[in-house]
């Protein structure tokens, strides 16, 4: 239609960087340019839209916005800024955000040159032939040194350094080459608006007025108003468009979305999972044509108990887990009943950080109190009479006896890291029982190395691990890759000579008396003393492989107390009263909350 | 068996107190002052409060005890004491069997004034002898020596009265012999009554500031238990009953004042900083009071409306958590369903009690028997563990949420 904005003038694109590399400031720097943000509004760092991100300091929902901008050629451009999260946890989220996209920066800073988490998001935007164009960053500073920044990107990322831009995004610096160099330099995007509706999902979330609301890029055809879509994944549901608009940054209202334009939709699609990123929406009279390439089924690779800390929360916590699932599709949820903690839910996560980031929402966003149980993978167990069972909780694993075969999951493993720290990482993954696969050498200093490895021992510190030694320059992604046949064990704690289940995990038995030792000494410290002397055991099946005690505190009274002293005397056993609330009573013995999670940290 | 208590929940006492010191030592946290006073003019002031607050007061039989607490008493001119006790007595009721105590510190004290201060009606000292150790008193920023503590307490037993001796243990550094010292040449002076602290780092006091600052370290507890045990071993071998956390006495003269508090007994504070507790039938609506601090300010208020510092009207939840918080301190206990009936509540408290009653018995800390219950010779080290516990259920019972008539008048 030819009021359309041609689609020659449109360019998708996003920035990869580091963090701290200067990604937000950039992305204020360039709604200013463009006139989308006053300086005044741009309240440092717009595009992060949670305040838990804000506070992380990471991006872990997409967005995207359309700005206005009339090139030095004279003519008006529609570009579009999109946003990507940037952890391992979200990699798969990141590619759907490049998919929408035909080029890139590449954000680095002018000091600290390429690190390597900006690497691997290099790589999946070359991945999808985006057209990468390099900005050095913060020139402003005493300690930038732009000319070894640009030979560190010819041999590191393997595109010319020397078409560079020199920016800073504090002072302004570089802001309109760049803006220039998006126009001219990336290509628009490919798309045709007569064919039919092929739009890709490139986030989803929850809106308590209008339900879910889809960020898409229009890859051909046009989305209309009032019109009737349906997802690619979701069968026979079929939804009308009652809302289609862009950010501005501030949400716009529009009739229509055309082929190569991002935007938002609502179609009172209830749940998130119904409209999952990296899915196709269609039009819904169309069951022909064929849906984008890409999407990935979410898959929750860890699982972990959620119990409230007060019995009687158990239905509000519900109620929030309830909520929570409706924005993140990544999220579920099913009631488990511990017999040291009652009842709660066992809840699936992508990994540790998708975990951390759902309990501090609960805790921040509904105000539930929580206790968390240690994450856990789910695992394969073959019984003796056949039957096959996924088993997510080590409480429900048969008896030692019953299983045949016990197998636990496996995920294929890139880590891409400077051939410096090549040894460490090779000596990283043997430690946790690794199989080296492959090993490839990208130009003279880069090296993407393939592990097969449990995933048990990839989901606690793993990425920590591998960030420490390679001071940060390695980065990696993993996929699920099958089972393998483990020799594994289920290490119980026991406390005061009762089992309690919720400390339970399951461990590879070259491991397990290590592990048990150093879980007894860990909890040792955390249970504070009690009345009486608390036994600390770690047990496989009835035998005992450690053991501690929490020694008996001998005293808990206050010497002194007569007529003048009774209000202030009462406050302070009102604060005490307070402090035992965070702790649950197992049996007779008081566990404070972070005991559930000290079986993680193990190693420290 | 039931231990008998020397006094009961409905009796009334009446504290004085006497602001005034020589020195402040650093551990104390009552209220004194080193500042220059006018024996009469306070005793004038008491009078003052005495007539405006005790007729507010159902006396009956008058009060059970009366107190002189500090400070330090002693400092106090007899004359004047003998004054107020008979103001007392002639207008406001004093139990003729009343027991008076007067607290006195050693290095204030004499023979002759023992003996002024029994003519006056006193019939019981308390005296702050502390420890009979030489260095313990220089670290306990004490006026008086070791020797001076034991002239004290024989001038009070000579002049015929009750005597009690505090003594402070437990503090850094220190070990059994040296306790077992001051313990030994207490029990060779043959005190009716021994009151055994251990040294308590309390805010606001020179000590609480130094052991924010980290240049004071209490004793740890598990050393404090141990010595505890053996102070508690050796005084109980002496012929002494251990009757509260840390007050030792022959059976049958236990501190009557002392013990009023511990069983919930109303008692009327007058003077400086002096604190109040007034029963309401029912308990809820109770009132706890405390007087202004400072002896210049008290003094005038004395002149005007007797203005308190603070006013504290007692919820029924409140009142029932310090009657419990008091009560498991002495072996005389309380009775649960006698406190059930005074609030009311119609059996809800000892239901509701019943569970951490029997919990806290299965642990040996807690004696039980149709609803009295008190704390065993275990429970005296977890004190403030049993009023937690008990206190806790507290806030589930329904009946406390209900208004009361004396509420809605």
């Amino acid at each position: 239609m030819s009021t359309d904005f041609p689609i020659e003038r449109i360019r998708n694109f996003s920035i990869i960087a580091h963090i701290d590399h200067g990604k937000s400031t950039l992305a204020d720097r360039i709604l200013e340019k463009t006139g989308a943000l006053s300086a005044r509004e741009s309240e440092a760092q717009f595009l992060d839209k949670m305040d838990l991100e804000r506070e992380r300091g990471i991006t872990i929902k997409a967005q995207a916005v359309r700005l206005p901008y009339r090139a030095k050629d004279g003519q008006d451009y529609q570009l579009n800024l999109i946003d990507t999260p940037g952890h391992v946890d979200f990699t798969y989220e990141v590619s759907r955000s490049l998919a929408a996209c035909e080029g890139a920066l590449l954000v680095v800073d002018a000091a600290q040159g390429v690190e390597a988490q900006t690497l691997a998001n290099v790589y999946l935007a070359v991945d999808q032939n985006l057209e990468i164009v390099p900005v050095i960053n913060k020139i402003d500073l005493p300690s930038a040194r732009p000319d070894e920044i640009r030979a560190e990107i010819t041999e590191l990322v393997g595109i010319d350094g020397d078409t560079a831009i020199l920016a800073s995004a504090k002072t302004g610096v570089g802001i309109e080459e760049i803006l220039e160099a998006v126009v001219t330099r990336m290509p628009p995007p490919p798309g045709n608006r007569e064919a039919p509706l092929q739009a890709l999902v490139i986030d989803s979330w929850f809106d308590p007025y209008r339900g879910v609301i889809c960020l898409v890029k229009v890859v051909h055809g046009v989305m209309k108003l009032k019109a009737e879509i349906r997802f690619g994944r979701t069968e026979g549901k079929e939804f009308e468009l009652l809302e289609l608009g862009c950010f501005t940054p501030h949400a716009t209202k529009l009739d229509r979305l055309v082929a190569g334009q991002v935007g938002f939709f609502a179609a009172s699609v209830k749940e998130v999972r119904d409209a999952q990123v990296g899915d196709t929406v269609f039009s819904a009279s169309d069951h022909k044509t064929p849906a984008l390439p890409g999407f990935r089924k979410i898959q929750a690779m860890v699982y972990a108990g959620f119990f409230p800390i007060i019995s009687a929360d158990y239905e509000a916590l519900r109620d929030s887990l309830e909520k929570l699932r409706l924005n993140d599709a990544a999220f579920s949820f099913e009631p488990e009943t511990s017999q040291a903690l009652g009842f709660g839910f066992r809840c699936g996560f992508l990994g540790l950080l998708h975990m951390q980031i759902a309990q501090e929402r609960l805790e921040r966003e509904f105000n539930a109190s929580l206790i968390t149980t240690s994450p856990t993978a789910v695992y394969r167990v073959t019984t003796t009479d056949g039957t096959v069972k996924m088993v997510d909780n080590p409480t429900h694993l048969p008896p030692p006896d019953k299983i045949e075969l016990f197998e636990e999951p496996v995920v294929r493993v890139r880590i891409h890291t400077p051939s410096e720290y090549v040894g460490a990482v090779i000596q990283l993954c043997e430690d946790r029982r690794g199989v080296q696969e492959n090993m490839e050498y990208h130009g003279t200093n880069r090296v993407m190395i393939t592990y097969k490895l449990p995933l048990p021992e990839i989901i606690y510190d793993f990425f920590d691990r591998l960030k420490t030694m390679s001071r940060g320059y390695a980065s990696m992604d993993y996929e699920l890759a099958g089972y393998a046949d483990a020799k594994l064990v289920r290490l119980d704690v026991l406390l005061n000579g009762e089992g309690v289940d919720a400390l339970s995990i399951i461990v590879h038995k070259d491991r397990a008396y290590e592990r048990g030792k150093s879980l007894t000494e860990k909890l040792r410290k955390i249970i504070p003393r009690q009345q009486f002397d608390v036994a600390i055991q770690a047990a496989i099946g009835s035998r005992i492989i450690s053991r501690e005690t929490v020694k008996a505190y001998r005293k808990d009274v206050t010497a002194k107390c007569y007529g003048g002293d009774i209000s202030r005397k009462r406050k302070l056993l009102d604060r005490q009263k307070e402090g035992k609330k965070r702790m649950k009573q197992v049996g007779r013995v008081e566990i404070p909350q972070e005991a559930f999670l000290s079986v993680l940290k193990v190693d420290e | 068996m039931r231990p008998v208590p020397p006094v009961s929940t409905r009796d009334t006492g009446l504290y004085i107190h006497f602001p005034y010191c020589e020195k402040k030592c650093p551990y104390c946290d009552f209220n004194s002052h080193v500042v220059p006073h006018d024996d009469a003019a306070y005793a004038d002031a008491i009078l003052r409060e005495l007539d405006a607050r005790a007729p507010a007061h159902r006396l009956g039989v008058g009060f059970r005890t009366l107190y002189f607490g500090g400070g330090t008493p002693s400092l106090w001119d007899p004359k004047e004491v003998a004054r107020v006790i008979r103001t007392v007595r002639e207008g406001h009721g004093l139990h003729e069997s009343a027991e008076i105590t007067l607290e006195a510190n050693p290095g204030t004290v004499h023979t002759r004034l023992f003996e002024a201060f029994v003519e006056a009606g006193v019939n019981r000292f308390s005296i702050g002898a502390q420890s009979f150790v030489p260095d313990e008193l220089v670290q306990l920023g004490r006026i008086h020596g070791a020797a001076a503590g034991r002239e004290a307490v024989r001038a009070a037993r000579a002049s015929g009265a009750r005597v009690s001796l505090d003594l402070i243990y437990a503090q850094p550094g220190q070990r059994w012999s040296d306790v077992e010292r001051s313990v030994e040449t207490a029990l060779e002076l043959e005190p009716d009554h021994v009151s055994a602290y251990t040294l308590t780092v309390e805010p606001d006091t020179v000590l609480g500031r130094q052991h924010a600052e980290g240049r004071f370290i209490p004793m740890e507890d598990d050393e404090q238990a141990e010595l505890i045990e053996r102070v508690s071993a050796r005084l109980l071998a002496a012929g002494h009953r251990r009757y509260e956390v840390s007050s030792y006495a022959r059976e049958g003269i236990e501190a009557v004042h002392n013990t009023l508090y511990w069983v919930g007994g109303g008692y009327l504070g007058l003077g400086a900083g002096a604190h109040s507790y007034l029963p309401a039938p029912g308990l809820a609506g109770s009132r706890r009071r405390g007087n202004l601090k400072s002896p210049a300010l008290y003094l005038d208020s004395t002149r005007a409306k007797h203005t308190p510092a603070f006013e504290e009207d007692l919820s029924l939840e409140i009142a029932l958590q310090d009657r419990l918080m008091m009560g498991v301190r002495t072996i005389f206990g309380l009775d649960l369903r006698a406190l059930d009936e005074e609030a009311g509540l119609g059996g809800e408290l000892v239901s509701g009690l019943g569970a951490e009653v029997a919990d806290l018995e299965h642990q040996g800390l807690l004696l039980h028997q149709d609803g009295w219950i008190a704390p065993t010779v275990r429970g005296f080290y977890f004190v403030d563990l049993l009023a937690r516990r008990l206190a806790a259920p507290l806030r589930e019972m329904r009946e406390l949420d209900r208004p009361r008539s004396p509420v809605l008048e």
